[in-house]
């Protein structure tokens, strides 16, 4: 059997825990707010497959996330909130969604792959917010059916927070071993060294590609449940600017580890829920968080947090190893 | 012998400046083809352009007996038309093994493979094996790219290019910067690996080549001034006035 590494095993049995631990714990508020820091965090983690491993800087995953909210909310609306069909339309949409956009990255990268996916992902807010027939334009989709697998109704916060949290640990699962197959360490490659990943045989627009499409796929899913939690989905959740806020908690849950992303997710939904209670200005704390991460952390708090616990380990052990 | 590279009537400018005109070459199986001249002479252009990185305004290049020309890099280094470059393009983040095996694996055809993983990395990881064994390089396979000595770098860029088990090998200055006995030791290292592999080298040092190589083609300002053994070569008049001079003797 494989070696699992302390960085690794240590926060999935954290999560483990506390996911088993927080139904018990929280109430409804808290249950809520938690399922929506796991599935936006889902969404981050597939962005960190494409910025990184893959150094692909994106403007376009909120297009990736929010068409397959719309897809999910639509099927919802005429057949009804059963889970599978709910996640089978979503994440089918998205992957819809990412094969076109890994067609136009194939070619492009840092500048101009950073405004072609603004570009798509500005097309998809359009259709979401003129096409008022069918995605309630400005208003967006309420009224939406609740979740469902057979009998079951999946709508209070509990089931919710459950279903977040297996998705959340199915999609960690799936990227990391996205992350450790050829796949993975061929985008890493293309990464350092497009040229010599050229000349090894390698086709960096089929990289790109696939890359696109694992990312779409598991932002796809996440995005499948999000507007069951409040049971509305709107013309916000494809625009650009949540595409940077994703960056934002990508950034400060540490890039490249894929747990972080859940991190930056928990760290900036915090601060928009609770310092919002008191000033209007809470993006400025973001920002002061945000410069601190950059200036002091600047592999994120994950990477924070796996140094100084490495570090701690080592002073044990050394301690440990003297006469 | 029939040839397994043949380029016919290069040609390429950049802008107003003509840096290939009418190279035509031919490289057979197993043969080790030396390419000097003085810098500037479009030697790095050439492997571009037989490798896919450039497209030639004139000429064609066949290899295998079908032509390439239109194929891209990645196409051309399946078919077995592999190259490094004249600096080495190692994987700062990556280990030895992991590049190693990057590249092992898509020779197997299992480069972009995600499911069924575990599979791909056992299968490549004798060959990787054995690539390391033979380099003597196998007690830093677990080391990063980047904590690799220059020497070292040199060689784990030989390595991968060879994990793809090329049919022709298009080295670029492979020795620059490395001591007589590390150059000495890397070509070793080609040649050991697989006698039918055949080789274009560039190099800046004279004995390297004229030690290493069955033939050796000099260009001269974009054009192919004489091709020969590496006496005729020595030898010729024209050669010694536009490269090697006192260098031959």
């Amino acid at each position: 059997m494989r070696d699992i590494p302390l960085s690794r095993a240590a926060p999935l049995a954290a999560a483990l825990l506390a996911l088993a631990l927080a139904p018990l714990l929280a109430g409804a508020f808290h249950l809520r707010f938690l399922a929506e820091i796991l599935l936006l965090g889902t969404a981050v983690m597939s962005l960190d497959l494409l910025v990184g491993l893959g150094g692909l800087v994106t403007l376009g995953h909120a297009a990736l996330f929010g068409t397959a909210a719309y897809a999910a909310a639509i099927a919802a609306l005429h057949l009804g909130g059963n889970l599978f069909l709910v996640l089978g339309a979503g994440t089918g949409a998205a992957l819809l969604m990412a094969a076109l956009m890994g067609v136009a990255i194939m070619r492009s990268s840092h500048l101009f792959l950073l405004i072609l996916t603004l570009l798509l992902g500005q097309v998809a807010w359009e259709v979401a917010f003129h096409w008022r027939e069918v995605t309630g334009g400005a208003d967006g989709l309420r009224g939406l059916p609740p979740l469902s697998l057979g009998p079951w109704r999946l709508d209070g916060p509990r089931a919710l927070f459950l279903l977040s949290g297996g998705l959340a640990l199915a999609a960690y699962l799936l990227a990391r071993s996205f992350a450790d197959a050829p796949i993975g360490r061929a985008l890493v490659g293309a990464r350092e060294q497009p040229l010599r990943m050229s000349a090894l045989g390698y086709s960096i627009p089929r990289i790109r590609f696939r890359a696109m499409l694992a990312a779409g796929g598991i932002a796809g899913a996440a995005g499948s449940l999000y507007p069951f939690l409040n049971l509305y989905v709107g013309p916000q959740s494809v625009h650009w600017s949540l595409s940077a806020t994703m960056i934002i908690m990508l950034v400060i849950g540490g890039v490249g580890s894929l747990w972080g992303a859940f991190l930056g997710s928990a760290i900036y939904l915090a601060l928009q829920t609770y310092v919002s209670a008191y000033t209007d200005r809470w993006q400025l704390f973001v920002g002061l968080v945000f410069v601190l991460i950059v200036l002091l952390l600047p592999r994120g708090l994950a990477g924070g947090l796996t140094g100084g616990l490495a570090g701690s380990l080592a002073g044990v052990l050394s301690r440990r190893g003297r006469p | 012998m029939s040839a397994l590279l043949e380029i016919s009537g290069i040609g390429k400018s950049f802008g107003a400046v003509r840096v290939l005109s009418g190279i035509s070459l031919a490289v057979s199986e197993g043969e080790t083809l030396g390419l000097i001249g003085p810098n500037g002479a479009g030697k790095t252009t050439l492997f571009n352009v037989v490798t896919g990185f450039l497209r030639a305004d004139a000429g064609q290049v066949r290899f295998a007996g079908a032509p390439v020309d239109r194929l891209p890099p990645a196409e051309r280094a399946a078919r077995g038309l592999v190259r490094t470059f004249q600096k080495a393009m190692v994987f700062p983040a990556l280990s030895l093994r992991e590049s190693l095996a990057m590249a092992a694996r898509q020779r197997a055809g299992q480069g972009l493979r995600w499911l069924g993983a575990r599979a791909c990395h056992q299968e490549s990881a004798a060959r990787v094996e054995r690539l390391l064994a033979e380099s003597g390089l196998a007690r830093h396979g677990g080391e990063r790219m980047a904590d690799l000595s220059y020497g070292e770098q040199r060689i784990a860029d030989l390595l991968m290019a060879l994990a793809l088990e090329p049919r022709l090998l298009l080295l670029d200055e492979p020795t620059a910067g490395l001591s007589q006995a590390e150059a000495e030791r890397l070509l070793g290292i080609v040649r050991r690996h697989d006698a039918r592999t055949a080789i274009v080298l560039i190099a800046h040092d004279i004995d390297i080549v004229f030690n290493h190589c069955d033939r050796i083609a000099v260009m001269h300002l974009g054009q192919l001034l004489r091709t020969g053994t590496p006496q005729a070569v020595r030898q010729d008049a024209a050669v010694r006035a536009a490269y090697l001079g006192s260098l031959a003797d």
